[in-house]
């Protein structure tokens, strides 16, 4: 019974870890892809494409 | 030595969340403020969701509950870790699919009127500067743990730098940097629990078992199941689509990225809770009986671990406090605009992105003056749920179901559940407060069909 409940806790233990790995890796790729932002135009400089 | 390794890590600590937070740049539109332009992808999502409820209450708290009633709090914590799942397969995409809508009262607007939508509003508002409170409360026990100050001190702190980074970034600053709190720790909290179980395990395997087995028998003998039944209630509605959680669902990038945030964060909250609860079951070998619970996490810490150690628990409490307060910060004032400030004066996107901005350092300084009423941490989250369910959920559930919709039958349920909620939490105190959840829940949905009724009648 004990060792039944401390597998299962060093299992939780591992996929918590493992949980924080992957988002790591999400929030890696979502700032190294921000691309600089492009400045735009006022309105009344826009090309009229009408 | 010592000293020199422990600043150097939260001073790397801190250029590294600089560093998130500056790449997640300033807000320059309200549809960046309030969502993110709708473009968040799975793994932010999730580890925002689940760093915005891993809070001092689901870390610090639990560990607490843990080292006094055993496994009994992880019976009651899958509650919500169900209530996430079936928010994420059955309401998460639909609230996804809504166009025009930045927040629930934006729904209940579309399914009642204007009145509904500014009084869930308020009551929405009031509810993150709630849970704010409590979180600005948990961040000046920390300060006051490890440094000794005054636990005003640890609030101001704590409250200003998040709110900093909030009000220039908006959701994709509070998203992003939820992120990497989460990743803090998710790695860090699993690791000491390790530790413990490695090193510090007094009488081996058995001896932990043994331990878990009387704490949750002490947890059991100490409540009525009528009590386990109001927690149980609690945590099953009390935290259901709070505004932060809302926000993150409107924001995903697609009604399939919403829903597998939702339900993949209700299955980590399983594994959480089973390891916040084992730390709190080591602690009882570790830490001397009688502690106060929102003590035992960094006592424990203090005991088995080296002061660079100890220096790393403080990030980590940190992050998990900060991660939590500044989703609430930006969902309130993400709240008050589009639900207090927009239905009643029409301002253009730019006048609205200054005043989520201002709400956001009002709802911060009204949190950080309110955490001196404060109880314990999971005390306090618990009177906030009681209020949340009652004043919200029926409004919001029924209102989607029901063909027509009456606004007196929604002002009535808020109104009268709100109120019984607070009432109940002022009139009864002591361990009877948390089934106050259930009378609430009851009155609420009575003055619904009272209203229903009363206004077919008067339509009739």
């Amino acid at each position: 019974m004990g060792t039944v409940l401390i597998v299962v806790v060093i299992a939780a233990a591992v996929i918590t870890v493992a949980s924080g790995v992957w988002v790591a890796t999400g929030l890696i790729a979502a700032i190294t892809s921000v691309k600089p932002r492009t400045s735009v135009p006022p309105e009344a400089e826009r090309p009229d494409r009408s | 030595m010592h000293t020199v390794v422990s600043v150097t890590l939260v001073a790397s600590y801190v250029v590294v969340l600089t560093f998130v937070a500056v790449r997640a740049r300033a807000a320059r539109e309200y549809a960046e403020f309030s969502l993110a332009r709708r473009a968040l992808p799975l793994a932010l999502v999730f580890g925002s969701l689940c760093a915005t409820y891993v809070g001092p209450g689901f870390s610090i708290g639990f560990v607490g509950r843990g080292f006094q009633s055993g496994f009994l709090f992880f019976g009651i914590g899958l509650a919500y870790s169900l209530q996430n799942v079936l928010v994420g397969v059955l309401v998460a995409p639909r609230l996804r699919a809504l166009n025009d809508c930045h927040t629930l009262g934006d729904a209940i607007g579309q399914k009642y009127d204007r009145r509904c939508h500014v009084l869930a509003g308020v009551i929405s508002v009031g509810l993150c500067t709630g849970y704010a409170a409590v979180m600005a409360k948990a961040g000046g026990v920390v300060f006051k743990d490890v440094f000794g100050l005054p636990v005003w001190s640890g609030v101001v702190l704590i409250v200003g730098i998040t709110t900093l980074y909030t009000t220039s970034g908006g959701l994709r600053a509070s998203v992003v940097t939820d992120a990497f709190q989460f990743t803090a720790f998710a790695i860090l909290l699993p690791v000491v629990l390790l530790l413990a179980l490695g090193f510090h395990l007094e009488g081996g395997v058995a001896g932990f078992a043994e331990r878990a087995s009387v704490a949750t028998q002490d947890g059991f003998a100490s409540m009525t199941p009528f009590q386990i039944i109001g927690l149980v209630t609690a945590f099953l509605l009390g935290e259901t689509l709070i505004p932060p959680y809302a926000n993150r669902a409107l924001a995903s990038r697609t009604t399939r990225v919403s829903k597998h945030a939702f339900v993949l964060g209700g299955l980590f909250s399983v594994v959480w809770f089973a390891v916040m609860i084992s730390l709190g079951v080591a602690a009882r070998g570790i830490v001397p009986a009688g502690t106060d619970e929102d003590h035992v996490l960094l006592n424990m810490v203090k005991a088995i671990m080296p002061t660079e150690g100890y220096m790393l628990l403080l990030v980590v409490s940190i992050s998990v406090i900060m991660s939590s307060l500044d989703s609430l910060l930006n969902a309130g004032a993400v709240v008050f605009t589009q639900d207090i400030v927009r239905p009643i004066h029409r301002i253009a996107n730019g006048k609205a992105l200054d005043v989520g901005r201002t709400a956001t350092v009002v709802i911060a300084v009204a949190a950080a003056v309110a955490a001196a009423a404060v109880p314990t941490i999971i005390d306090g989250l618990l009177v906030c749920y009681t209020i949340w369910a009652p004043a919200i959920l029926p409004v919001l559930v029924l209102g989607l179901w029901l063909k027509k919709p009456r606004p007196l039958a929604g002002i009535l349920s808020m109104v009268v559940g709100a109120l019984v909620a607070g009432l109940s939490q002022l009139a009864v105190s002591g361990p009877t407060r948390v089934p106050a959840i259930l009378p609430a829940l009851g009155a609420a949905v009575l003055a619904y069909f009272i209203g229903h009724v009363l206004s077919r009648e008067k339509g009739a």
